[in-house]
């Protein structure tokens, strides 16, 4: 059980080339919706 | 309440659990009923994941929590994106290749059975006590609504729980949670958009969000660094980076959601689904609190929210005061609300003189409100020295039943049930998956037919049912109740994730050195728990989860570094 699998030889939805590209997408997302919540707290403060 | 209501509450209720019920009416196999044969596609494992986390807790105490602190709780949520990613990366491969039923079944294969059970049995003790919440938490709700007494209330919303859950198993929980998740979901926009049409005339949705802005409800980011702080960036992205990767890794209420996925990638994008989503509906939670918020600078709101409490100072010695302080309420309403009108008016003028002295007005006539109501609870303590005074809980809940039109208030009851149903019924079933599969199959009853193991499993249903339903009737209200389901989250899960952590990424680590670790670290954890209830050492339950479990790996990798440990 020492082996850790990264990469599965599994494909992503279709519309993402890797599953890289999917993770990278939730957590760019993730960050533009952190960027908002900043921007509302900056706005009023 | 109205004749269309209890006919909308119920029928939503009802609809959804006989649904289940029908649907999952052939399950014939143990795997079928713990495992749901493996064929849910990702939407469903998504959504299914997002109702189990979203307890009535959720839909009493949030909105509440924005009226009084604003939206800052928001921050906790920071870091679940990133914990889905690190979960979908590393521990849903494994327990896919594995083919394990429970996330402790895999404990046994990297270390030993002993830290199978002691996992297993520390998932047991707090989700058998988060379930008796989850059940709790609405039933409060319904009995001060309804006037019926709080033990036939815990029994009217579990017995439907039980029913459905036991005879449906795992996809009866994943069907049901799916309705359930609609209604969730649009009962919070028809509340967010019914609230906006209440608002006066002049106050549309963008001034309402400018009036809360200004008045210091936006406060989504907050960067001060303060241990005992239990919402604040850093604890946000750090401390519940390790809560979520606990949660939804080795929780099995959350495990078992995405391990009945039809497969590794369908598992994966249910828990994307939920990394993308969750903020945003959590925001629209806090931003219903918020519109309830500019409402009541409009309209005149009670002094104390709980109805029960007021009523108890009928006919004693405190009721005068009570009186005194309603009127004095009422004058600092009226005075709070031609400031606010002034308010609308410079921002409509764009005069920023005079909407910054009318927003110094407001505030100084929130902080002489919060006084009074601070006065209010007072009087409630010393009417009735046990009475619980807080009243968040009961601020969205007391408008939905003055303000919501009738058929809504149905509505948005059967949602909050829905919600409080959703994840007691997640977590019944995760309880008797573990019960049955690492205690009972692998201890006590072993090589049975798979007949005697579905059987056993419903039995198991309908035990942990009952249990819960006992700890729902004996709990007391503590001081918040979404706070103490995530505290007696946070006294496990550090450890728990430990365990895991050093059985994913420490390969030297073997079983004892990891059980002792992990003991230790738990009697830690408690002490930690005692000495901050004391006021000893003042740090948020959030950061028992980082840690707990450094504190594991830490210990567990010295403890195997030990001459006599290295020799086995």
């Amino acid at each position: 059980m020492s082996h850790i699998p990264v990469h599965e030889n599994e494909p992503p939805p279709p519309v993402f080339r890797t599953w890289k590209s999917m993770y990278v997408f939730v957590l760019v997302v993730s960050f533009l919706v952190f960027l908002f919540m900043l921007w509302l707290s900056l706005k009023y403060n | 309440m109205n004749a269309i209501d209890w006919i909308v509450m119920l029928g939503t209720l009802l609809g959804i659990a006989a649904y289940g019920i029908y649907k999952t009416r052939n399950v014939r196999s143990v795997k079928s009923y713990l495992l749901g044969d493996r064929q849910l596609p990702w939407w469903t494992i998504g959504l299914s994941i997002m109702a189990t986390q979203a307890s009535a807790i959720t839909f009493l105490s949030t909105p509440g929590q924005a009226y009084e602190d604003g939206m800052r709780f928001l921050q906790f949520y920071l870091g679940l994106p990133i914990a889905m990613v690190i979960l979908a990366i590393f521990v849903i491969p494994m327990y896919y290749r594995l083919n394990v039923f429970t996330p402790y079944e895999y404990l046994e294969n990297r270390f030993d059975l002993k830290t199978r059970i002691f996992t297993a049995i520390l998932f047991l003790v707090q989700r058998g006590l988060a379930a008796g919440l989850t059940i709790y938490a609405p039933s409060i709700v319904l009995s001060s609504i309804l006037g019926w007494s709080l033990n036939l209330t815990i029994l009217f919303i579990g017995v439907i729980v039980i029913i459905y859950t036991l005879t449906g198993g795992t996809t009866a929980v994943s069907m049901t949670q799916k309705q359930q998740m609609i209604v969730i979901l649009s009962g919070l926009f028809l509340a967010a958009g019914i609230i906006i049409t209440k608002l006066p005339k002049g106050v549309g949705f963008g001034e309402a969000v400018n009036l809360a802005g200004n008045l210091g409800k936006l406060n989504t980011i907050t960067f001060d660094f303060n241990l005992k702080d239990r919402y604040n960036i850093w604890s946000g992205m750090i401390a519940s980076v390790f809560l979520f990767l606990s949660y939804f890794g080795t929780d099995h209420s959350q495990v078992s959601r995405y391990l009945s996925g039809k497969s590794l990638t369908e598992s994966r994008l249910g828990l994307m689904f939920n990394g993308l989503l969750k903020i945003p509906m959590q925001f629209i939670v806090l931003f219903v609190g918020i519109l309830v918020f500019v409402f009541y600078q409009f309209n005149q709101p009670p002094v104390h929210f709980n109805e029960s409490n007021v009523a108890k100072l009928r006919g004693t010695a405190y009721e005068a005061p009570y009186e005194v302080l309603k009127l004095e309420h009422q004058a600092v309403f009226e005075q709070k609300e031609a400031a606010m009108a002034r308010m609308v008016a410079a921002s409509k003028n764009d005069n920023r003189s005079a909407m910054e002295a009318a927003r110094e007005e407001v505030k100084v006539l929130q902080e002489k409100d919060a006084a009074l109501r601070k006065f209010a609870k007072i009087q409630v303590m010393r009417e009735s020295p046990a009475a619980k005074t807080k009243d968040t809980d009961y601020v969205f809940l007391s408008f939905v039943m003055k303000y919501m039109p009738v058929g809504v208030v149905g509505f948005l009851l059967a949602m909050i049930f829905a919600a409080g149903m959703s994840s007691t019924s997640s977590e019944l079933n995760a309880l008797t998956s573990v019960m049955a599969i690492d205690i009972y199959k692998r201890n006590w009853v072993k090589g049975k037919s798979d007949i005697h193991y579905l059987r056993t499993s419903k039995l198991f249903t309908l035990m942990w049912g009952l249990l819960a339903l006992l700890f729902a009737a004996t709990a007391n209200l503590f001081d918040n109740l979404i706070q103490m389901v995530n505290i007696l989250g946070s006294l496990f899960y550090g450890t728990i994730l430990g365990v895991f952590l050093t059985a994913f990424f420490l390969p030297k680590v073997k079983g004892n050195a990891a059980f002792i670790a992990a003991a230790i670290t738990q009697v830690i954890i408690i002490v930690l728990f005692i000495l901050e209830r004391k006021d000893i050492l003042p740090i948020s339950f959030l950061w028992y989860n980082p840690v707990g479990c450094l504190l594991v790996m830490g210990m567990a990798t010295v403890f195997q570094a030990l001459p006599r440990a290295k020799a086995r």
